[in-house]
């Protein structure tokens, strides 16, 4: 267990630390190229990472698969990831940084409007706070 | 000022548009991991789908920046690197999180990692004082959005 929680706090850190390496990259080059070049490298290590654990079993995947693949591929990366630069890029990490947060809250909204799960207690204590943290740093003028 | 003007005014101002750009990638963010819940219990394990669908996003989005490579490419050589080791430093935090996951449940996973908009912070108060002045409001704006992710994280996996 306290290897895990070792490993989630990494990840966690390594998130951080990325926003702040984009915000300094991102100051001599446009988003788009600073997007792609982010994507490449880190496509590069996972892939790696991929191989490496499941062989040639990697790509023993469906032709469906295949299609959601480039579903997720183009929503997550070239809409998604360009749009957090983008925002890192004109807004500054320490507003677009908790923003982004707020993607579990778009998460968890379609899992209980199409998916049909349940809305609780939990869930709508933790949607007003949410709102009200994004409110709190939209509203910050300087 | 009519409404249509203030829109207009807001539209020109850098933090209002990198505002409605969080705002829409979280939204972007949020549908992947609504899909990519299904993706990873019916089609593939997560590592395979964390290689291959950063490499479809990659082909496309490379095919519409063509332009923008072009006038960034006297960009200098740091800034590249910068940026390579943005990439690899998200990408770590993935690799991190499935091995912690595969260690333990997401209900202990998920809460831990659920803190980096604050790592993002703190890091910015550090090494970008110059670039950045990070005021109580977004702090607390900042705890308020983690303690609510955290919630939300927990009532969904209890539902």
């Amino acid at each position: 267990m306290a290897l895990a929680i070792a490993l989630a706090l990494l990840a966690a850190a390594s998130w951080g630390a990325s926003a702040i390496f984009v915000r300094l990259g991102l100051q001599h080059m446009s988003s788009k190229t600073g997007t792609v070049v982010s994507l490449a490298s880190g496509t590069l290590f996972i892939g790696a990472i991929a191989l490496a654990v499941y062989g040639r079993d990697l790509f023993a995947f469906s032709a469906i698969a295949l299609l959601w693949f480039t579903v997720l591929g183009v929503i997550n990366f070239p809409l998604g990831r360009l749009l957090n630069f983008s925002g890192v890029q004109l807004a500054g990490v320490s507003r677009s940084a908790p923003i982004l947060a707020s993607a579990t809250l778009f998460s968890v909204g379609l899992g209980v409007l199409v998916g049909g799960e349940e809305l609780s207690l939990l869930i709508a204590l933790g949607t007003l706070a949410i709102v009200g943290g994004v409110v709190l740093i939209v509203t910050q003028r300087s | 000022m009519s409404t249509s003007a203030a829109v207009k005014r807001a539209l020109k101002d850098r933090v209002t548009l990198g505002i409605l750009a969080s705002l829409a990638a979280a939204f972007c963010y949020g549908l992947s991991q609504f899909l990519g819940r299904k993706m990873v219990t019916e089609f593939a394990p997560p590592l395979v789908v964390a290689t291959f669908a950063p490499l479809f996003g990659t082909a496309v989005l490379a095919l519409v920046s063509t332009r923008a490579m072009v006038r960034d490419r006297k960009a200098p050589m740091r800034a590249y690197l910068i940026m390579a080791v943005a990439g690899l430093a998200a990408s770590s935090g993935v690799a991190f999180s499935y091995i912690a996951l595969s260690k333990a449940p997401l209900v202990v996973v998920a809460p831990i990692t659920a803190v980096s908009p604050l790592v993002s912070l703190a890091l910015a108060q550090v090494f970008l004082h110059q670039l950045e002045r990070i005021t109580w409001r977004i702090w607390l704006g900042a705890v308020l959005v983690v303690g609510g992710v955290i919630l939300v994280t927990m009532g969904s996996l209890r539902g």
